[in-house]
């Protein structure tokens, strides 16, 4: 079909054109409001600036496709192949997107507020500075797991977004904001969340095994049972957050903000507190053998049974706080 | 409920504006759901209690604001009716300044801070919180194309975009997120700021949707004009003028976000 002939038909109120085949059709600025694409063939199609809002693009061949500047908001593109393909800057608000390949695509600067994106896979795409606002990224029934896995998502506004069991092994979320975000279970080993804001993230049971998470904020998070060997929180704002059960070996928190925090149980062992401010933390039965407490700020503190043994306490400031033998540090 | 004869007086000032027909049209919408073009089904029509089911509904500006541009979003001029919109908002004005000088329970706007005056309630100093460029990337996202606006900040800043193949490459080594800053600290003023928007929209081909994008622009980032900003800026400038002039010739791309940029702006 070409592009004189589609767009005839659809002038003349036609809006089926499912199956079509329109491999490299220039249709940049093309008003397609409501078209109906199901599994046509769209490959390399020009479609910069088109209107296709609430358009049905189910199964829909739309790889290396230029969809810079599109209006898609409330598309329909379940199942579609959007690999390498162009989204810069093009508008997904509240687009139905599970199941599509966008392995590779460019997704800067994109509007996907709201979108389903559950079992999506992103795998290497850009999304730097997205709007992701309200996305459901959730995995369902062990069947369908988004997969961001390498994924760019530098300065992506995440916020409220569901990540429960997500894939999120070695994506770049620096500087992004996943305030409010569940993160429940999700994978994110080797993830970059430095300067990151989490401000009362869930992040309960999350594979955070080597993530980068120097300078977050993670003010009132919760990283109860969390995995976090060899993690670096170094500089990290940890108010408030809970981190009971967590598994803490080797992790940095050299300089990190402690105040207030809940570590009660936690396995501290090996873990670089250089300067870091502990104080009014609790840390009943926290095992603390071999740690590094220089200059660190435990006033007011908890250590009720804490194992504090062979625990570097060199210039370590423990005014008022509760020695393991239950005793206040005087 | 607010004193009858202010919404008396707000509801007769938008039957008796010019554009009164598209003002009911719009408002009918944003509260009903449904589209009447017929005019005399629109005469018809109990104008005041629709109004007062909208604001009921809606009772802060924000509010109405998202209500009204909403249901402009849905329409073939979605333009037009985001600039009715936009007089309705500083028509209703005296409906919500009233409501807080009454003592009714202060009209709780996003910030969760009660505002005493009708003007946009963050008024705190930019980007004072990287959270701030946050809420205004996602103010702007909601009612216009990303890339509309990058296009056009783009083009106020540096040069009037060409729209080719590689201009539009070269606008994907810049975020949107930095456009803003460098936006905000060019335009010392809102009055600046709105203008050098709509003038380089006017420019642009499919004006319309560019005035539009512009519009969101504008309101996304107005309420972090403050009197300070000004005399800061009137600081920096001085500064500036004792170092070297930056290379602001047309494009400059290289990422200096520790400098600040004199902007290129467009004719």
């Amino acid at each position: 079909m070409n592009v004189t002939e589609l767009l005839l038909k659809y002038a003349d109120g036609i809006k089926n054109f499912k199956g079509a085949s329109l491999v490299g059709v220039n249709l940049i600025n093309a008003d397609l409001i409501g078209i109906i694409l199901a599994e046509a063939d769209l490959q390399g199609a020009n479609l910069t600036f088109a209107y296709l809002n609430r358009a049905n693009l189910m199964k829909a061949n739309l790889i290396a496709t230029k969809l810079s500047g599109a209006n898609l908001n409330q598309a329909n593109l379940s199942r579609a192949n959007l690999h390498d393909s162009d989204l810069h800057g093009a508008s997904l608000q509240g687009a139905t997107l599970n199941l599509v390949n966008f392995t590779l695509a460019n997704l800067m600067d994109a509007n996907l507020i709201e979108a389903d994106l559950r079992g999506a896979d992103l795998r290497g795409a850009n999304l730097t500075g997205a709007c992701l606002v309200g996305a459901n990224l959730r995995e369902e029934k062990r069947l369908y797991t988004a997969n961001l896995r390498g994924a760019c998502l530098r300065k992506a506004d995440l916020r409220g977004t569901n990540l429960t069991g997500a894939n999120l092994t070695k994506v770049n979320l620096s500087a992004a904001n996943l305030n409010d975000v569940t993160l429940r279970n999700a994978e994110m080993s080797n993830v970059n969340l430095s300067e990151a804001n989490i401000v009362r993230g869930y992040l309960a049971e999350a594979n955070l095994t080597g993530a980068n998470m120097r300078f977050a904020n993670l003010m009132g998070a919760n990283l109860t049972k969390a995995k976090l060997p060899m993690a670096d929180l170094s500089n990290a704002i940890l108010q408030g957050a809970l981190i009971s059960d967590a598994d803490l070996n080797e992790v940095n928190l050299n300089r990190a903000n402690l105040q207030s925090a809940k570590l009660t149980n936690s396995d501290l062992s090996r873990v670089n507190l250089r300067h870091a401010n502990l104080s009014n933390a609790e840390l009943t039965d926290a095992y603390l053998a071999r740690a590094d407490l220089t200059g660190a700020n435990l006033s007011k503190a908890n250590l009720a049974r804490a194992e504090l043994s062979s625990a570097i306490l060199a210039g370590a400031n423990l005014q008022g706080a509760i020695l393991p033998d239950g005793k206040i540090y005087k | 409920m607010e004193s009858p004869s202010i919404i008396n007086e707000v509801v007769n000032n938008l039957q008796q504006h010019s554009q009164s027909v598209r003002i009911k049209k719009i408002i009918f919408l944003a509260t009903k759901n449904v589209w009447i073009s017929d005019k005399n089904k629109l005469d018809k029509l109990d104008f005041l209690a629709i109004f007062q089911e909208l604001i009921s509904v809606n009772r802060t500006k924000e509010s109405l604001r998202d209500a009204l541009y909403s249901a402009a979003s849905t329409l073939n001029k979605k333009a037009e009716y985001i600039f009715i919109s936009n007089t309705i908002l500083t028509l209703v004005e005296a409906v919500f300044t009233e409501a807080v000088t009454a003592n009714q329970s202060p009209t709780v706007v996003q910030s969760g801070v009660a505002t005493e005056k009708p003007v946009a309630a963050k008024i705190s100093s930019f980007p004072k919180d990287r959270n701030d460029l946050f809420d205004i990337k996602l103010d702007i996202m909601r009612y216009t194309n990303p890339l509309r606006a990058k296009i056009l900040i783009f083009s106020t800043l540096y040069h009037q975009f060409r729209y080719t193949e590689d201009e539009l490459s070269l606008l994907k080594r810049q975020e949107l997120d930095d456009l803003i800053i460098k936006l905000y600290r060019a335009c010392p003023s809102v009055t600046q700021l709105k203008n050098k928007l709509n003038t380089t929209a006017k420019n642009l081909p499919i004006s319309s949707e560019n005035l539009q994008a512009a519009e969101t622009i504008l309101m996304a980032l107005q309420g972090y004009y403050t009197e300070a900003k000004e005399d800061e800026f009137r600081e920096r400038e001085s500064l500036e003028s004792n170092q070297e002039d930056n290379n602001n010739q047309g494009t400059n791309f290289i990422d200096d976000d520790d400098k600040d940029e004199t902007c290129q702006l467009a004719n």
